[in-house]
C-alpha cells in the first residue's frame, strides 16, 4: 500500500482547536490529548478526506515549511501513525465524502 | 487529561486572550427548584436555537474549546439535542450540566453517541428525604441516580458535585461512598452563590463556622490535604502580584439563555450582548473586560496585603456582588480563615470579625434591554 495515495480524514469522535499556529485535539474516545505544532496543524488542516497524502504534503507542508517531500512524508509518517494509532484520523484507499457543511 | 498538555494550552490562550472556555446557560427553566438556587426561573425571551448556534460559530471561531452547555435544566429545551450535536460538531469539548431527571435510555445513548466530554449532575444527598427536599421535586433522587446509572452504562463520563447546605453537611460521606459505588467522579462544593437578583438570602445555607472548620479538616472528604489547607504566607513575590485571581474574563467567558455576556457566571457584570453585538467584539472590545483585565492582584485594595493572598481562593465575582470587583470576597475570607486559623486583612480590618456582606445596589447586574 502507497501510503502516499491513502486519503487521511479526522474522526468525528474528537475536539479540537487551532490556536494560533498550534491545534490542541482530544479524543472523546479515552481523554488523550494532543498539542500539533505547526506542521501537524497543516496536515490536520488538510485531512479532509478527499486530498490523497502527497498532495497534503506537498501543498501543505513543502510549499510553506521549505522541506523537500520525501523530508516532509518521512516525518509526517510517524506523526500520522500516532493519530491514527488513537482513532484521531482514519485513513483510508479511496476518497471518503465530506460531511455535510454545517 | 495531561495537566502539562492543559496547562501549556491554557498559557498559550492567556497569552493571545482566547476565550478558551465558555459556559453556556441554554435556559433557566427547570424542573427542580433548589432552595440555594441562584436564577430566576424565567424563560422569556430565550435565544432561538438559530440564535445559539450562531453564537456556537463564533465561539468556535474565536478559538473557544471547552464549552460547558447548562441552565437551569438544559435538556428542557427541545432543541437541547440539536444544539449539543451542533456543538460536538464545531468540535467542541463539551460538557453537559444537568440534574439527569429527564435522561432515560434513549438520552443516555445519544449522549455518549454525540460524544459529550463529561456529564456533571447534582447530587445533594443519598437520601431522599434530603435531595428531594432540596430540589423541592418529589422522586428527583431516584431519577438522578437512574440517569446516572444509564449514563454509566453507555460509557458516559460522569462527575457529580454535592454542594453543601446546612441540610445535607452530614451526608457528605455516604454521598461520597455513593458515587464511588456508582463509579462516577465526586466533587464538593461549600460555596453558595449568591442569586443574580442580588439576593443573598441563600448564602445563609451554607455552611459557616465550626462546621466550615470541619469541612476543611476532613480527610475523607478533600483528596488534597496539603493543598486545601496551604499556610498562610509571610512573602509574596511579584510574580503573584501580576497576576489575576481567575480565569474570568481572561480565558473564560459566560453566556446567559437572552445572550448576555459576562466573565463568569458567578460574577455578573454586564459586558455586552451576542444579540447586538458579535462574541469577538465583545470579547475585546468591551470596556467591562477591559476594565477586569487591567485588575491584578496588586490592585486590590485590601487582598494585596493579606497574608492569605497567595493561596485564596478569592472570587472577583462574589466581590463584585458585594459591589467592589477589588475588594475582599466575604465568603472567600470565610473559607481562608476556617482552612488556617488566620483571620483575613478584610477581619483584621474589621476587629478581627468576618465582615457582614450585602448587594450592591444591583442596578449593576440588571439584564441588559
Amino acid at each position: 500500500m502507497d501510503l502516499t495515495e491513502m486519503y487521511l480524514t479526522q474522526s468525528p469522535d474528537i475536539a479540537a482547536r487551532t490556536l494560533g499556529d498550534d491545534t490542541v485535539i482530544m479524543s472523546t474516545i479515552d481523554s488523550t490529548v494532543f498539542m500539533l505544532n505547526s506542521v501537524g496543524t497543516a496536515i490536520w488542516k488538510s485531512a479532509d478526506g478527499t486530498t490523497p497524502l502527497s498532495t497534503i504534503i506537498h501543498e501543505s507542508v513543502c510549499s510553506q515549511f521549505d522541506v523537500t517531500d520525501e523530508q516532509a512524508f518521512a516525518d509526517a509518517k510517524e506523526f500520522i501513525d500516532k493519530l491514527v494509532g488513537h482513532g484521531i484520523l482514519s485513513i483510508s484507499e479511496s476518497p471518503v465524502p465530506p460531511r455535510q457543511a454545517l | 487529561m495531561s495537566l502539562s498538555l492543559l496547562e501549556e494550552m491554557n498559557q498559550k490562550a492567556s497569552d493571545s486572550g482566547v476565550a478558551l472556555a465558555v459556559h453556556m446557560d441554554i435556559t433557566w427553566r427547570c424542573n427542580e427548584r433548589c432552595v440555594h438556587c441562584y436564577l430566576d426561573h424565567d424563560g422569556k425571551g430565550e435565544m432561538t436555537t438559530d440564535e445559539i448556534k450562531g453564537v456556537l460559530r463564533q465561539l468556535a471561531d474565536c478559538g473557544t474549546f471547552f464549552l460547558s452547555i447548562s441552565g437551569g435544566e438544559p435538556l428542557l429545551r427541545r432543541d437541547c439535542f440539536e444544539i449539543l450535536e451542533y456543538a460536538r460538531a464545531l468540535r467542541f469539548n463539551v460538557k453537559l450540566k444537568t440534574n439527569a431527571v429527564m435522561i432515560g435510555p434513549k438520552e443516555a445513548e445519544r449522549i455518549k453517541k454525540l460524544g459529550i466530554a463529561q456529564v456533571q449532575i447534582s447530587l445533594y444527598s443519598h437520601r431522599p428525604e434530603v435531595h428531594d427536599a432540596i430540589t423541592k421535586l418529589p422522586g428527583s433522587l431516584r431519577r438522578t441516580i437512574n440517569g446516572i446509572k444509564l449514563l454509566k452504562e453507555n460509557g458516559v463520563k460522569v462527575s457529580v458535585t454535592n454542594v453543601l447546605m446546612k441540610f445535607n453537611n452530614r451526608d457528605t460521606k455516604a454521598v461520597k461512598q455513593l458515587a464511588q459505588e456508582l463509579g462516577v467522579n465526586y466533587v464538593v462544593d461549600p460555596t453558595i452563590t449568591p442569586m443574580l437578583s442580588g439576593d443573598r438570602s441563600v448564602v445563609n445555607l451554607g455552611i459557616n463556622g465550626k462546621e466550615l472548620e470541619e469541612f476543611f479538616r476532613s480527610q475523607d472528604l478533600l483528596e488534597d490535604m496539603a493543598e486545601a489547607c496551604l499556610p498562610v504566607s509571610e512573602a509574596v513575590d511579584d510574580d503573584h502580584l501580576d497576576g489575576y485571581s481567575c480565569s474570568a474574563g481572561h480565558t473564560l467567558a459566560y453566556i446567559n439563555p437572552f445572550g448576555d455576556v459576562y466573565p463568569c457566571v458567578q460574577f455578573p457584570m454586564p459586558c455586552g450582548s451576542v444579540r447586538r453585538q458579535s462574541f469577538r467584539d465583545i470579547w475585546y472590545e468591551s470596556s467591562a473586560f477591559t476594565t477586569l483585565r487591567d485588575i491584578h492582584i496588586r490592585d486590590l485594595h485590601t487582598c494585596s496585603t493579606c497574608s492569605h493572598t497567595t493561596y485564596c481562593s478569592r472570587c472577583p465575582g462574589l466581590a463584585y456582588i458585594q459591589g467592589d470587583m477589588r475588594g475582599p470576597s466575604y465568603q472567600d475570607c470565610e473559607k481562608s480563615y476556617a482552612r488556617t486559623g488566620v483571620p483575613s486583612a478584610a477581619m483584621l480590618r474589621n476587629g478581627g470579625q468576618l465582615p457582614v456582606a450585602t448587594s450592591a445596589g444591583l442596578v449593576q447586574i440588571s439584564r441588559l434591554q
